[in-house]
């Protein structure tokens, strides 16, 4: 497990560790299964040619899910995914290398519990941000020996 | 302002509720969701590791919640795009043909934990038009509840469907 990160190692404008994700079809075939979507744009080349996109589309709640893990991440197994949100302005297609990433933009202690708030992307090789997100996470404090107070 | 689309008819869609669903949240398809979204988190897959952490057992990530996306329809129940022709969260009938994902947004509660079983409740919430750029636009709100087998609320997700 990774060095637990604290609310007193968070800065308010600090950039979030990028996550990596370059989604192939195989990967694409396992969402759709886990998910039993059946929706042709994740499968079928020629199907989703024909709909007038360049090639199959990665879908959206899994550019979601790769921004949960951006932060389940970062913020360890004592940290505390509170709140996400996020919508999706542009297409990402297969193979796409996507960048998810973050800065902290608010931070504060609320009923004894560290607060950081985020603002959240997924972005491609030309740095275009097709998906936009925000999160509240709730992290430990240094200072205080209770831990499950994020529980 | 361009004349409302939103009918009584349509208005009288926000409260509709849609028929309440089931998640059994085995260690199998925990497994699966994880490997699927390429999330190597031990905590999700490996029952020791799990059983040492805060949790006491295994979890799953935090948009497991969405893996029964589409409820299995038989093949001749599918449009030619492969979607069922009655998804989980109506749509009311609009002037507008083409549907988009408006965005998420999820407040998470307790844990989803392996060996729960979840129901999801979902209501529209809201019905509203914008002016887009190529026309008007309408936005369906929907709100989910998910709760576990204790009752506790697991997460609120609030969905926006845009018709244009």
């Amino acid at each position: 497990m990774d060095t637990q990160l604290y609310f007193e190692d968070v800065t308010e404008g600090m950039r979030l560790p990028s996550l990596e994700k370059t989604p192939s079809n195989t990967l694409l075939f396992l969402y759709s299964s886990i998910t039993w979507n059946p929706q042709r744009i994740h499968f079928d080349k020629d199907f989703t040619q024909g709909e007038g996109y360049r090639d199959i589309v990665v879908h959206g709640p899994l550019r979601g899910a790769f921004l949960s893990q951006l932060l389940t991440r970062w913020i360890g197994e004592q940290g505390r995914l509170k709140k996400l949100s996020y919508a999706n302005r542009d297409i990402a297609y297969v193979n796409e290398r996507l960048v998810c990433t973050g800065t902290v933009t608010k931070k504060w202690v609320e009923a004894g519990a560290g607060h950081v708030a985020c603002d959240i992307w997924v972005e491609n090789a030309e740095a275009a941000r097709l998906t936009l997100g925000s999160a509240t996470v709730l992290l430990p404090l240094k200072s205080d020996p209770d831990p499950t107070r994020t529980a | 302002m361009a004349e409302s689309l939103i009918t009584d008819e349509i208005r009288a869609w926000i409260g509709r509720q849609a028929p309440p669903w089931t998640i059994e949240v085995t260690a199998l398809d925990v497994k699966r969701f994880a490997v699927a979204t390429d999330d190597a988190n031990p905590l999700y897959t490996d029952a020791e590791c799990a059983q040492h952490s805060r949790h006491g057992g295994l979890i799953a990530p935090p948009l497991f919640y969405m893996a029964p996306l589409t409820d299995p329809v038989p093949e001749d129940e599918l449009r030619p795009d492969g979607l069922p022709y009655e998804g989980r969260f109506p749509i009311p009938p609009t002037p507008l043909p083409r549907l988009m994902d408006g965005g998420t947004d999820i407040e998470f509660f307790v844990p989803i934990r392996v060996g729960d079983t979840l129901t999801a409740r979902s209501t529209i919430v809201d019905i509203y038009q914008k002016e887009g750029r190529s026309g008007p636009l309408i936005f369906v709100v929907r709100e989910t509840t998910y709760t576990n087998q204790k009752d506790e609320v697991v997460v609120i997700e609030k969905g926006s469907s845009i018709l244009r």
